[in-house]
């Protein structure tokens, strides 16, 4: 049982390490805007398909 | 005259903008404007855009805009900037704007939308360009407005998001893992391994609740310094309690630890917080685009300007040569042109309609000390006048907080007095927890919120939410009529088909060649009477601006006038058409009824609203209004001042500069649109959709809102009631308060959302 003693504080680091991540896209503005990526995946799909048609 | 039109008509939609096409355009497009932005589009490849439109998502109710071409004259000195664009509505929008790198390649590096917020951020090549792609952005039919990167409040509302954000995440982390630790507590691990847990749920707790929580404490802070009691003071009282009194156990060794409800509860109330503050901002819009009046006249006092047709003036200035008509309608309501001598004075935002040659005004004031400024601050001054509408629900929860707080303290005293002082503790703690009203004065604002965004959707644009708070009071409403019952624009009342066919064609041969409103309407009436007419090519043409428009036939010689006429009896403005001097007919002008007028009217008269017009025009054209429309009681000739005495407890609907003063005094004010931002930044609410037709529609809302809002309060009450008696004889424990109160809250929101959108 005393793997316990490692496993507490190495849970707790990955943690802060999703925490770390979590910080970084806040400031990064990942945030920021919700829908609009949402809509212009969309668009680019479609764009793609034309540029390989006219390929 | 039935003002009621073919609804045949409005079936037709412009292939640009997607608004009804008027009847007297058959080219499928609603203006000008759109059919230039459609030639525009299909050459330059872009026209997808339209099919885009068909299958894409709509954000927010496409507006109509008059689109003209024009020159921009910003000026940046980063290549990075911001536009506010009027005009974007849907995904096909987004596509289409996000095309701007690859259709000038040569000035835009990359560009980006965001739909919401309709802002579109630009990176330059350099900034010199920015006025090609402002114009190329006004040429595909949206309106750029520039925004100051160093907008002090959009900086302030953002970074607040991220720091909201970042507090919300990290609680959320922390209350997950102490739940976790808490796991082996409770299934009864022994020694060595309780104390590391316990110490690593310590550990954790320590930033949750003073990082994460540190709002809490800032709230209690700055609501003791105003001297009131802060609705956040309970639950700060609990954390703190809770923190202390684990951490005391963990010392003692006593193993009652309260970290896991401490934290959830950190979590689970900024969680509600961020929700709600995200809602509210949605719902809001951004409005400073005021820019017109400020940023794009470089005139200054003294400067002699020369007056072109059509041109919206930006500030107050003097005649000193020539003659000419000016459009008031904007500024007073009045729906006749105003004619302009030398030594008459013209005011910023009226519009410039035509001269007899050329016409030069003296600029006197302008930006801040324009008569439509000083009018605006005017109504600034209203506004800050006004006392927010206390919400009664907050009234009310400081009420329950002071109770709650005596009761606590009546509690602690008897536990301690009777020796249980451990237990009293913890069944204080939990009545703290379990009877914030947090629910309630959170649900409140949510409620507006929900409701606001709901309005918005329709059309109904919220600024100020005590309208629909007030709104259910209302029995009497008022309307302006120039405008907001009304076109707003003149329309002819002649029948074309009496006159002979060579009088016709001579009426509309010479009509045709004026851009007089009066003029416009008898080339409207051809249209929509169907009478067809040959243009007659004038051996002279003369206009005598605003007064009247003489043509000599070239083969029979014959002479036509068409002039305005002294006003009638019944107080219309007419016009006489003669021929050699003998009357063939008379022509009489008005502003024709909106189509959605009489289905509101009748829609708010059944549910029985006092209604009454309300009008700056003469007494003869306000009474008839009123008969065509069925209203009883009108007020005719009223000064915008006597007009806001009016209303202090009554609704007005109005738009236009005139009833600014009118809007912001009355208890609800509406704004359809029409009217010039002026009227936006006074009126409460702003109708997207002209006319009134959404008048009934915010009513039944604002009542659907209240009593929204009586459920929750009793909802909440009856929560509190029960936590409060099986918290005090010891049935709840911290932990099951802890989350029964979000849990709670949670009821509360989801009720509210449930009922508003039930029956949207």
């Amino acid at each position: 049982m005393d793997i316990i003693w490692y496993l507490v504080p190495s849970a707790l680091l990955i943690g802060a390490g999703f925490v770390a991540i979590f910080i970084w896209a806040v400031r990064n503005g990942q945030f920021e805007d919700l829908e609009t990526p949402a809509v212009r995946i969309l668009f680019e799909e479609k764009l793609n398909n034309e540029k390989e048609k006219q390929k | 005259m039935d003002m009621i039109l073919n609804p045949a008509a409005l079936t037709l939609v412009c292939t640009h903008c997607g608004n009804p096409v008027p009847s007297e355009r058959r080219n499928g497009f609603c203006c000008n404007g759109c059919e230039t932005v459609y030639q525009i589009l299909s050459t330059a490849g872009l026209g997808d855009y339209y099919t885009l439109k068909e299958t894409g998502v709509c954000f927010k109710p496409s507006q109509p805009i008059t689109f003209s071409s024009r020159q921009f004259t910003f000026h940046v000195d980063q290549p990075l900037v911001k536009f506010y664009l009027e005009g974007v509505h849907c995904s096909a929008c987004l596509w289409l704007l996000e095309r701007l790198p690859q259709s000038m390649p040569h000035s835009v590096k990359t560009c980006s939308l965001n739909l919401n917020r309709s802002v579109l951020t630009v990176e330059l090549v350099s900034t010199e360009q920015i006025n090609s792609v402002a114009k190329m952005i006004n040429d595909w039919g949206y309106i750029p407005h520039l925004i100051a990167d160093s907008d002090e409040a959009t900086r302030k509302i953002e970074s607040e998001n991220r720091k909201r954000l970042l507090d919300l995440g990290l609680a959320g982390a922390i209350a997950g893992n102490v739940m976790l630790m808490s796991i082996p507590l409770y299934s009864g691990v022994g020694g060595r391994f309780e104390t590391l847990f316990e110490v690593a749920s310590f550990v954790l707790a320590v930033p949750s609740l003073f990082y994460s929580g540190r709002v809490f404490f800032k709230n209690v802070y700055s609501g003791l310094r105003s001297k009131t009691f802060p609705i956040d003071a309970p639950i700060l009282l609990a954390l703190i309690v809770a923190f202390f009194y684990s951490t005391d156990s963990l010392i003692r060794g006593t193993h009652q630890l309260y970290f896991d409800s401490l934290t959830a509860l950190v979590f689970l109330l900024l969680a509600s917080r961020y929700y709600l503050a995200r809602l509210r901002q949605s719902s809001r819009l951004n409005l400073g685009v005021l820019d017109f009046f400020q940023s794009e006249f470089d005139g200054k006092p003294g400067d002699l300007v020369q007056l072109q047709k059509g041109e919206k003036i930006r500030f107050d200035g003097i005649v000193r040569k020539g003659e000419g008509w000016c459009d008031h309608s904007h500024f007073t309501g009045e729906s006749d042109p105003v004619r302009l001598q030398a030594g008459d004075s013209v005011f910023a935002g009226t519009v410039f309609l035509e001269s007899e040659g050329e016409i030069w005004v003296e600029v006197r004031q302008t930006g801040k000390t324009t008569r439509l400024a000083r009018l605006l601050e005017k109504v600034a001054d209203v506004q800050s006048r006004r006392t927010i509408t206390e919400l009664k629900s907050d009234q009310w929860a400081q009420r329950l907080l002071l109770l709650v707080s005596s009761i606590a303290v009546v509690a602690l005293g008897y536990f301690f007095t009777h020796g249980m002082a451990e237990e009293g503790i913890r069944r204080v703690l939990a009545l703290l927890i379990v009877t914030c009203p947090c629910a309630l004065a959170l649900a409140t604002p949510l409620v507006f919120s929900l409701s606001m965004k709901s309005l918005l959707k329709k059309g109904l644009l919220v600024k100020d939410p005590a309208a629909i708070d007030s709104a259910p009071e209302i029995t009497q409403i008022y309307f302006d009529k120039t405008g907001t019952l009304t076109e707003g624009r003149l329309s002819a009342c002649v029948d074309l088909k009496s006159l002979s066919t060579k009088d016709s064609s001579a009426l509309f041969s010479l009509v045709r060649l004026s851009r007089h409103p009066a003029s416009r309407s008898v080339e409207r009436a051809f249209a929509e009477q169907s009478v067809m007419a040959s243009v007659i090519d004038w051996s002279s043409f003369e206009e005598k601006a605003g007064m009247g428009l003489i043509g000599a036939h070239p083969d029979q010689h014959d002479r036509y006038e068409f002039i305005r006429a002294e006003a009638s009896e019944s107080g219309m403005t007419e016009s006489v058409f003669y021929k050699n001097g003998t009357l063939i007919c008379r022509v009489s002008f008005e502003d024709s009824i909106r189509i959605n007028t009489k289905p509101a009217i009748e829609k708010l008269k059944r549910c029985n609203y006092k209604l009454a017009l309300l009008s700056g025009d003469q007494d003869r054209a306000v009474e008839k209004l009123a008969h065509q429309i069925g209203v009883s009681s009108f007020f005719s000739k009223q000064s915008p001042e006597q007009k806001s005495n009016f209303i202090m407890n009554a609704m007005m609907v109005g738009d236009g500069v005139n009833d600014s003063l009118a809007l912001s005094s009355a208890k609800v004010s509406i704004a359809v649109q029409g009217g010039m931002e002026a009227a936006i930044q006074s009126a409460q609410v702003y109708s997207l959709n002209p006319g009134i037709e959404l008048v009934p529609e915010f009513l039944t809302i604002s009542k659907r809102v209240r009593s929204t809002l009586r459920q929750n309060f009793a909802l909440s009450t009856s929560y509190n009631l029960i936590g409060a008696v099986l918290s005090l004889s010891g049935h709840m424990n911290p932990l099951i308060a802890a989350i029964l109160m979000p849990a709670s809250a949670l009821t509360v929101f989801w009720s509210s959302v449930i009922r508003l959108k039930e029956r949207e």
